[in-house]
């Protein structure tokens, strides 16, 4: 697949994601673990794309997407960080045999999760026209404003993260370009000491929300020892 | 529509709730299964539209106005008659289809001149409905079947590096979520407020089972962090470790998000690099 054509592909991935993490269908794709594989197979790059996607899958547990909070936008954050990984992989060899795209990648999704915020925050805002919109036809006795009001809400997502992707993987990919053309060794020294801190903070973050109530904690602690013992001990 | 006998709210729902249906020759339903896989279509879309001031109520109202039209006399009757309904309502998505079912129930006995609940007895019926499936969807879905989906998936890539817990993820939440939104549509639909109450009794020990084998696979994925397959050094075993420790120690204690504990921790491990490379 051509550079321009895994560029096109990812943005309309960015807004498929989008879409689905909360206007429409609501299946799931917008699971890290979920675009960011997709993500990786567009650039050709899918065990990248799992990588990052199974990190920020962990870290996306802690989001609860309830009542009114705005969660971190990490649907289109994994689709960002992914493929500006993928396209900084073979700009500096060395950093991107230790892994230094991945790093940088992944500094792309937290920011990109952490703008999207306010962005989400502020379509929602959008919306309440919309909504209000609605309630005034359906008051003039005109059914069809319901239909029209939901799919431009749909679009409306959709366009919102198209763009929003586009944009973030635009400046990530030029400001990570840079970096590495200038030696992103450093990226890759800190993504051997940062990755198995990022791995283990994610787990851990996960566990500590499974295991309120003394049961839940006791079944937890005995199976990981368990686990523990069992990789220890079993043949190489 | 027929004139409805309208009763308050109050004056309903415990006895719907709390009493056996009495022994009665079964009245003929008036919607279709047609209509209600077009409400089940339109569930898809709940939350299109989703704002802070109504939050899924323009949603709700979509998906109730196939069985609207159906029992109303033309479209500016449905469409007026859909105006209260599009106010506030929040639940979680998937649970979201047992109050479309109920509320459709409910306007279904209107339109057939039976004892029902009025506009304002609707109104308080869904909110009451929103945070009590709310209550029983969001641990079910967010706390139990996603972390045990996500977590299968990330062992899957830890222990394997296979790929495939992406098709785990998609289709066994959506066999689950999907099953259980055509399940409460229809059954709201079929039961009214008699299937509420037994819901919460019924999904109450399977979201407890689902966390308790959720938690079981997140101790085999920290397994994985502290004893990487395959081997890894002394040094990745002990970062390992301290990532899990300040994960279970510190995350939900401070008052940072995933997000920023993430791009914290990026940061400082990326600084470290940079001054002191010949760590």
């Amino acid at each position: 697949m051509t550079t321009s054509a895994s560029v096109l592909l990812t943005v309309v991935w960015g807004g498929v994601v989008a879409a689905d993490s909360a206007a429409f269908l609501q299946l799931l794709l917008s699971q890290p673990f979920v675009c960011g594989t997709v993500a990786g197979a567009l650039w050709g790059h899918t065990a990248l794309g799992c990588e990052l996607g199974a990190i920020l899958q962990l870290f996306s547990l802690g989001v609860l997407p309830i009542g009114g909070r705005p969660p971190e936008d990490f649907p289109v954050g994994t689709v960002v960080g992914v493929a500006v990984a993928a396209v900084l992989t073979g700009v500096d060899p060395v950093a991107s045999a230790q892994g230094g795209p991945l790093l940088f990648g992944l500094v792309a999704a937290f920011v990109t999760a952490l703008v999207g915020r306010s962005l989400l925050v502020w379509l929602r805002h959008r919306n309440e026209g919309l909504a209000r919109w609605t309630e005034t036809r359906l008051a003039a006795g005109d059914l069809g404003a319901l239909d029209r009001a939901q799919w431009a809400g749909a679009a409306q997502t959709f366009a919102f993260g198209m763009g929003w992707t586009a944009l973030a993987l635009s400046v990530f990919a030029f400001v990570g370009e840079a970096l590495f053309r200038g030696g992103g060794v450093a990226f890759g020294r800190a993504w051997q000491i940062g990755s198995p801190i990022l791995w283990g903070f994610g787990i851990g973050s996960v566990a500590r929300g499974l295991t309120r109530g003394n049961r839940a904690r006791i079944v937890f602690w005995t199976a990981l020892v368990g686990f523990l013992a069992l990789r220890l001990w079993q043949p190489t | 529509m027929n004139e409805p006998k309208a009763v308050a709210a109050e004056a309903v729902v415990p006895e719907a709730v709390a009493s056996p249906p009495v022994v009665a020759p079964p009245a003929p339903r008036l919607l279709p299964a047609r209509t209600l896989w077009a409400m089940f279509g339109r569930l898809m879309l709940l939350q299109a539209v989703w704002n802070y001031e109504r939050m899924q109520g323009i949603g709700f109202a979509h998906a109730l106005s196939p069985a609207v039209r159906k029992l109303a006399k033309d479209d500016a009757e449905a469409a007026r008659s859909l105006v209260p309904q599009a106010g506030y309502f929040n639940t979680h998505p998937v649970m979201a289809a047992v109050a479309v079912g109920v509320v459709a129930d409910q306007l279904e006995r209107r339109a057939r001149g039976e004892t029902a609940l009025d506009d304002a007895g609707i109104l308080r019926v869904k909110q009451a409905l929103g945070s009590s499936l709310a209550a029983i969807g969001d641990p079910l879905f967010w706390n139990a079947v996603r972390p045990l989906l996500a977590l299968t998936a990330v062992y899957g890539w830890r222990d394997d590096r296979s790929w495939l817990g992406a098709l785990t993820i998609v289709a066994g939440y959506n066999a689950f979520a999907l099953g259980y939104r055509l399940r409460g549509l229809f059954q709201g639909y079929a039961r009214g407020l008699s299937y509420v109450a037994q819901l919460a009794r019924r999904l109450g020990p399977m979201t407890s089972g689902l966390r308790t084998i959720a938690g079981v696979i997140a101790a085999l994925v920290v397994s994985t962090v502290l004893l990487p397959t395959g081997g890894g050094t002394a040094t990745q075993a002990i970062l390992g470790m301290a990532g899990v420790a300040l994960g279970l120690m510190f995350f939900g204690a401070a008052r940072l998000g995933p997000g920023e504990w993430g791009l914290g921790i990026v940061l400082i491990v990326l600084a470290w690099a940079t001054l002191a490379p010949g760590f």
